[in-house]
């Protein structure tokens, strides 16, 4: 199959647009993580 | 609209060519699981609607009612479709549903008409769940055939991660909007409908199919005596699937594993109130951390089955569950660090039973259907929604009005839900091999079991 070659090496595949899409989905979860995490620590702490 | 349909939707235009990377899919199913994930936060909307429509909490929590039923519901009705149609299909039906709810329900909400907002955010919006929560998840077992767990939980992690987004996004917004929340749902929905719109169109743009017969780069398929007996390598159709009583031990198993999380989910925060007598603003803290806790249960769990096997990963959510239940309803009241230690494992094996439960599928049933089965699985997660809350309030209103007072009004159902889990440990035992009478045969689309006659003969057969 054509797809066997490349399709997960690294080699012929093109990364950047997977970095970029995987930034665009963990930067919105990180922030809701830091908000959750921020409003914990402040609520235990108070 | 049939151009859209027959062309940039249609499965055959979403094949993958030649260098497609598949670490694009994950984000993709992210994209859309994020989004519908807006769910779990709905209870930001509870108060600001009650005031706007002067009605108590109950008709107002009818709405998230409505949903979850519908996405049980629509799971199991278009299950086959969203096989046939392929994921890109799916999944801008699910985008066009789940924000057109949060458009109806803004008009429902301006016009102070309440079964507009039913018929919105609860029936259309409820459809848009179903679809989208199965939309990626046989395309990613197919992607990643070598770590099924890992894939699956990566994309339901975002169901779970999506309120951690929604809630403070939610709040945000209706701070700006307006001085007062009442006066700010409308354009909040509206923004939220068009940010989701946005988010799950473009994970519909970006999700491919693998070409038939493709495969991860130096990775071939486990022979039968490499994948074990756990593991097929034949295919079962979903109309066969549910006639198999495999389906209904793990609708058994997810209907027990649920119920019980989702009994203190939905009690979090009265519950450690009644427990350790925290302020109400603590007690948010408390229900923050079990999102986080079911967030990550679901990919750490999931990827974990990939190396540890399903069947021993629900003997440990079932398991370790109960015994934690056990301690939780006889020495919870005791120690609130014992307490929330474990409350966390426990909604981190609840979120990790929802996202090992298609690699679990897809070992039993094969790849060919998984969507569809997933599907008519999640009627499951329904009963639950109604089961778990149901006992938990029940008891506690009972043990209210017999004078008790603080842990005793949920050591019962504690104590109840311990059986319940017992029960979900035994169907999980129970569970064999799938009889290869409802094999699909080669190269048929739909199932059409073997004979019988013949494959029964054979002794020690799986049932």
């Amino acid at each position: 199959m054509t797809e066997q070659s490349g399709a997960d090496s690294g080699g012929s595949t093109n990364w950047v647009p997977v970095v970029v899409l995987w930034a665009l989905v963990l930067i919105p979860l990180l922030w809701g993580v830091y908000q959750t995490l921020t409003g914990v620590v402040a609520l235990f702490a108070g | 609209m049939e151009v859209v349909i027959n062309g940039f939707l249609s499965r055959e235009r979403t094949i993958a060519g030649p260098g497609f990377n598949r670490w694009l899919i994950p984000p993709a199913a992210l994209m859309v699981h994020l989004s519908i994930g807006q769910i779990y936060a709905f209870s930001v909307f509870k108060n600001p609607l009650v005031e706007r429509f002067g009605t108590g909490l109950t008709p107002i929590g009818i709405i998230f009612s409505i949903s979850i039923v519908m996405l049980g519901l629509s799971a199991a009705v278009f299950g086959t479709w969203v096989e046939r149609a392929g994921p890109r299909a799916a999944m801008f039906t699910a985008a066009l549903c789940w924000s057109g709810g949060f458009a109806i329900g803004a008009l429902g909400v301006a016009t102070t008409q309440l079964w507009l907002v039913y018929l919105g955010y609860g029936f259309l919006g409820g459809i848009g769940l179903g679809i989208g929560y199965i939309s990626p998840v046989s395309t990613l077992i197919k992607w990643f055939p070598d770590r099924p767990g890992l894939a699956t939980g990566l994309a339901i992690m975002g169901f779970g991660g999506g309120a951690l987004i929604a809630s403070p996004l939610s709040s945000t917004l209706l701070e700006a909007y307006a001085s007062n929340p009442v006066d700010a749902i409308v354009p909040t929905f509206l923004t939220l409908g068009a940010v989701y719109l946005v988010s799950m169109m473009a994970g519909a743009f970006v999700v491919r199919l693998p070409a038939e017969g493709w495969r991860p780069e130096g990775w071939t398929p486990p022979s039968s005596e490499e994948a074990g007996s756990m593991q097929t390598t034949a295919d079962v159709s979903a109309n066969s699937a549910i006639r198999t009583p495999q389906f209904w031990l793990l609708w058994t198993v997810l209907f027990c594993n649920v119920t019980a999380g989702i009994g203190i989910l939905e009690q979090a925060s009265p519950m450690i109130q009644d427990y350790f007598s925290v302020e109400a603003a603590a007690a948010a803290g408390f229900v923050g951390l079990l999102s986080l806790a079911n967030m990550v249960g679901r990919i750490g769990w999931s990827s974990t089955s990939d190396y540890i096997g399903r069947k021993p990963t629900y003997m440990m959510y079932l398991g370790v569950g109960l015994v934690l239940y056990f301690l939780l309803a006889s020495f919870g009241a005791a120690s609130l660090a014992l307490f929330l230690l474990v409350s966390i494992v426990i909604l981190s094996f609840y979120g990790g039973g929802f996202a090992t439960i298609p690699a679990y599928l897809k070992d039993l049933f094969g790849v060919a259907q998984v969507g569809a089965i997933h599907g008519r699985l999640l009627t499951a997660w329904s009963a639950a929604g109604v089961a778990g809350p149901l006992i938990i309030n029940a008891i506690a209103d009972y043990q209210t009005a017999a004078g008790r007072t603080g842990a005793d009004l949920y050591t019962l159902s504690l104590f109840i839900m311990v059986g319940v889990l017992a029960v979900g440990f035994i169907a999980n035992l129970l569970v064999r091999p799938v009889n290869p009478r409802f094999h699909m045969e080669s190269g048929r689309e739909e199932g059409r079991e073997k004979d019988s006659t013949v494959s029964s003969k054979s002794a020690g057969e799986p049932a």
